[in-house]
């Protein structure tokens, strides 16, 4: 099963109102329609916002999807409208925060404000991220580049399995492999 | 255990499996541990990627499905099936309209031509009033009206003194003055009405006063 397949089968349950498959789709494509919306609305916490609006009306327009196109494609433009949407009303609407002459230099936007860019959710990114950074470092030099060769370079099995000169099992192998150690270590900040 | 994650690490890279993918998604869609797990996997790739926001908001997706908690469950919108006298009703509608209006037109169109082209013979059969031979003046001023010189080319009608014994026609004293000068304020001002509707009574108004063209 493909990611085509994969995202068909979940939309068909999803229609047949599986709530849960729904939950797959978001946390699937999630940072893929942040990072979209991120090239229309420079403000990291409105992104957000915006993001959760597109899969609200994703999730309410989805029981019209016939899938003529591509789950994705279709995500994306809802994606793409809502920020656009949100751009339009944004402009039509005063400013939200009003801010003293003498506080304005220190005064560095309404992300600042917002409950996602936190100390401590900052902090906990940033640790995700080392931590992330360090187990790949640690692994062996096989496991980093078939997981190097599927994440960065985006090679399918197949195309990995030509470069490292293996078969496919031994690909597919390596990468879980390589994902199971770097979860390992990640695993207890999330909890 | 190694078996099912390592089946999830292959799903998210697209990775052709068995059939076995149906039953592992049930699985997936039955067990939270294993959705934190495929979210993991897809974080590290974004991470490797430097795809992840200065701050990563770890309870988007519980964000997304509380808000959609309380909508209704999503179900497909199946088509009502259509019954066989509304698809009947349907497929008439659709050809109706275009059909109708071509008949409409077409029995205006036919009305007005045979209208015109029996007019002479009603006409010469009865006694019209309407005299254009007594009237040359009132013919050089309706043929000077441009729409009406475009109607006189395609109509062509022996106009006598007569009376209408039909009660189709009018019955209209003869040449009254009165009669003539209404005629004509009802041919300019049918003209004028003509105007607006372009095609057939350009052609009907024109009918007895062809003669002498």
């Amino acid at each position: 099963m493909g990611s085509v397949e994969l995202d068909s089968e979940l939309v068909k349950r999803v229609q047949q109102g599986d709530k849960a498959a729904f939950d797959i789709l978001v946390q699937k494509y999630q940072q893929k329609v942040v990072n979209l919306i991120s090239r229309f609305v420079s403000d990291q916490s409105e992104c957000y916002d915006v993001a959760q609006e597109t899969f609200i009306k994703a999730y309410r327009a989805l029981g019209k999807f016939r899938g003529d196109s591509q789950f994705y494609t279709w995500l994306y433009r809802i994606a793409a409208n809502t920020a656009k949407n949100h751009l339009a009303s944004r402009a039509r609407k005063s400013p939200k925060y009003s801010v003293d002459v003498e506080d304005a230099a220190y005064f560095s936007g309404e992300s600042q404000l917002k409950d996602n860019a936190t100390p401590e959710n900052l902090m906990l990114t940033d640790e995700i991220k080392q931590t992330v950074y360090a187990a790949i470092e640690r692994l062996p030099e096989d496991l980093k580049s078939a997981i190097s060769l599927r994440e960065l370079e985006g090679l399918s099995y197949e195309q990995i399995a030509d470069v490292m000169d293996c078969p496919v099992g031994t690909v597919r192998s390596r990468i879980f492999r390589a994902r199971d150690a770097i979860d390992r270590e990640l695993r207890p900040l999330l909890e | 255990m190694n078996e099912q994650r390592e089946n999830l690490s292959a799903l998210i890279d697209d990775y052709q499996q068995s059939e076995t993918d149906q039953s592992l998604l049930n699985d997936v869609l039955g067990d939270v541990n294993q959705q934190y797990t495929l979210r993991r996997y897809q974080m590290i790739g974004e991470v490797m990627r430097n795809e992840t926001p200065e701050a990563i908001k770890l309870d988007f997706a519980a964000g997304v499905m509380s808000q959609i908690e309380n909508e209704s469950v999503l179900q497909v919108k199946q088509q009502p099936a259509i019954k066989e006298s509304q698809q009947s009703t349907w497929s008439w509608s659709v050809l109706f309209k275009p059909v109708a209006g071509l008949a409409v037109a077409a029995t205006v169109a036919f009305v007005a031509v045979t209208g015109l082209q029996l007019q002479p013979a009603a006409v010469d059969q009865a006694e019209s009033v309407v005299s254009v031979d007594d009237s040359r003046a009132k013919v050089e001023f309706l043929a000077s009206m441009p729409v009406i010189n475009r109607g006189l080319s395609t109509v062509s009608v022996n106009a006598k003194n007569s009376t209408s014994q039909s009660g189709m026609n009018w019955k209209i004293k003869r040449n009254g003055p009165e009669i003539q000068k209404k005629l004509n304020t009802y041919l300019v001002k049918h003209n004028e009405f003509s105007n607006s509707l372009q095609g057939i009574i350009p052609q009907a108004r024109v009918v007895g006063f062809d003669a002498k063209k």
